[in-house]
Parts: structure tokens; sequence; C-alpha cells
């Protein structure tokens, strides 16, 4: 067969190259991990931050909550969890995989105070804020 | 698909009943979002599961009309009522997805189980259809 045999067929396989790098992370899935899973809320009120991250169907062992000064890291693994007498998979649309993300917080949490659950599928923390970074009302003499 | 689809019928012959649908628009405060679903057979029956997230076992609701199992699912939003959001992925909201369901299910026999935030939906092939053995004389 000829190179560029058929043009369009040649275009199509630019363009699908270009939609990968577009939706992919630049430096591909071992440098970075998967960018997007889990997806990962943020909340705060005056003492902490709390951190909402949808991790359905993983077993509490295959999660690792790591804190360290301003950053968060979530990391782990999703398995398939399939029986035995699986005969064939019409649909999958649901993502599985190692997953390892760190998120950088506005200001440093306090480790030693961080509370974690899982519960329905979410894991949730509460972060507390460092006693330093607390903020003090300032009343005028 | 990592992110959430907002729920809008997917043009798929297969698993979603577009024409079968009851023409009747939801009002619900909130939200709703169509939940990833895999699904598999097995030799006795359809396995459907679903991601919902934030859905505990008393929150949700399979429901079968005719054949269109409806799939709903309320999100408890307990833990962050009142808390200020910062930095925000993916919005939180309820489920709901429908799915057409074969003649060949036995739909007396569906069952459902939530766990960690997955809902498994097990659909049993009626009972001519499961592959039987035959002794020989």
């Amino acid at each position: 067969m000829r190179a560029f045999d058929d043009s369009f067929d040649t275009l199509l396989q630019l363009q699908h190259a270009m939609d990968r790098v577009m939706n992919e992370d630049f430096f591909g899935f071992r440098t970075f991990g998967a960018p997007n899973f889990p997806g990962v809320n943020v909340f705060r009120d005056k003492d902490a931050f709390y951190l909402w991250a949808e991790i359905p169907g993983v077993r509490k062992g295959d999660i690792n909550l790591e804190c360290r000064g301003d950053v968060v890291r979530i990391q782990g693994e999703r398995r398939r969890d399939v029986g035995p007498d699986e005969v064939s998979l019409h649909r999958a649309e649901r993502p599985f995989g190692r997953f390892d993300r760190s998120l950088k917080l506005p200001s440093v949490v306090n480790a030693d105070k961080v509370v974690a659950d899982y519960q329905n599928g979410v894991v949730f923390l509460a972060l507390p804020f460092h006693e330093g970074v607390k903020s003090k009302k300032i009343s005028i003499a | 698909m990592l992110f959430k689809k907002e729920n809008q019928p997917v043009a798929d012959s297969a698993a979603v009943a577009k024409q079968s649908q009851p023409k009747v628009e939801l009002t619900t405060a909130g939200k709703t979002y169509e939940p990833a679903a895999d699904i598999y057979e097995t030799k006795t029956g359809i396995v459907l599961v679903m991601d919902m997230p934030g859905v505990g076992k008393d929150d949700v609701e399979v429901g079968l009309d005719e054949y269109v199992l409806t799939v709903k699912g309320k999100v408890n939003l307990a833990k962050i009522k009142g808390l200020e959001p910062v930095y925000s992925e993916h919005n939180i909201g309820n489920y709901q997805r429908r799915f057409a369901i074969s003649e060949k299910i036995d739909r007396g026999n569906i069952s459902a189980t939530v766990a960690d935030g997955v809902l498994t939906v097990t659909l049993p092939k009626s009972r001519d259809l499961v592959p039987k053995k035959i002794q020989i004389a």
C-alpha cells in the first residue's frame, strides 16, 4: 500500500491525534496520573477546608490519603468488580484503574487533626486550618 | 467518560428507551445527572452497575413501568450544608437514567443492591432462556 493512499484517512488520523492530545494530560498517564479522577470539590467554613471526592465502589483499604503542609494527596486503585460468571460486557462507561491526585489548598492545614470518612462512595475530608494561619479579628482600640 | 453527563437522552438504541419514554417532564429541585453505567450479561441474567456517589441505600428508587426501567438516586448533601464552596470540578446532583428492558427478562424478579455509592440491578432472564443441559436417556 502506498503512503497517503487516502488523503481523507490521513486527515482523520491527524484529527484523532489532535483530539487525543487535547483530551489527555500533556505528559501522558504515567507522569501525572489520570487528571480527572476522582472529581474533587472543596468547601470551607471558618475553621477548616472540606474535601468531597467521588470514588464509588472502592474498597476502603484501596484508598490512601496523605496530607502535608497545604497539599492533600488522594491515591488508590479502583478495581473492576464483576462476578466470575460474567459472560459478556455490553457496556463499560465506568472508569477503572489507578488514580493519584495531589491538590494544593489555599493555606496550610493541621495534618494531625484531619478527619476522613468514606460513605456512599464519597471520600469526605475535614482539614482544619493550621493554628498559625487562622485569621484573628482585630478590634480598634 | 470521566465526567458526569447531564441528563439527556443518549442516541443509543440498545439501552435507552427513547421512543418509549413517557412524554412527561420532571420538576425537581437541583440538577439531575445520568450516572455512568456498566452492563454485562451472565448465563442467568443481565447485570446493570451504576455509579451514584453520595447516594445511600434509602435514597435509591428503582421503578419498572411496562418495559422501561427507571433508576433514581438522591444525593445526601447534609455534610456540605452551609459550607462555602472554594473549588469545584463537578456539580453534585441527583441521578436518573432510563433503560429499555427486553421482554426476555423475567420482570417479576428484578433485584437491586446499593453499596459504596454503586447501584447494582440484576435482571434475570426468563426461565425459558437460561441454558439447559439435556440429559441423554
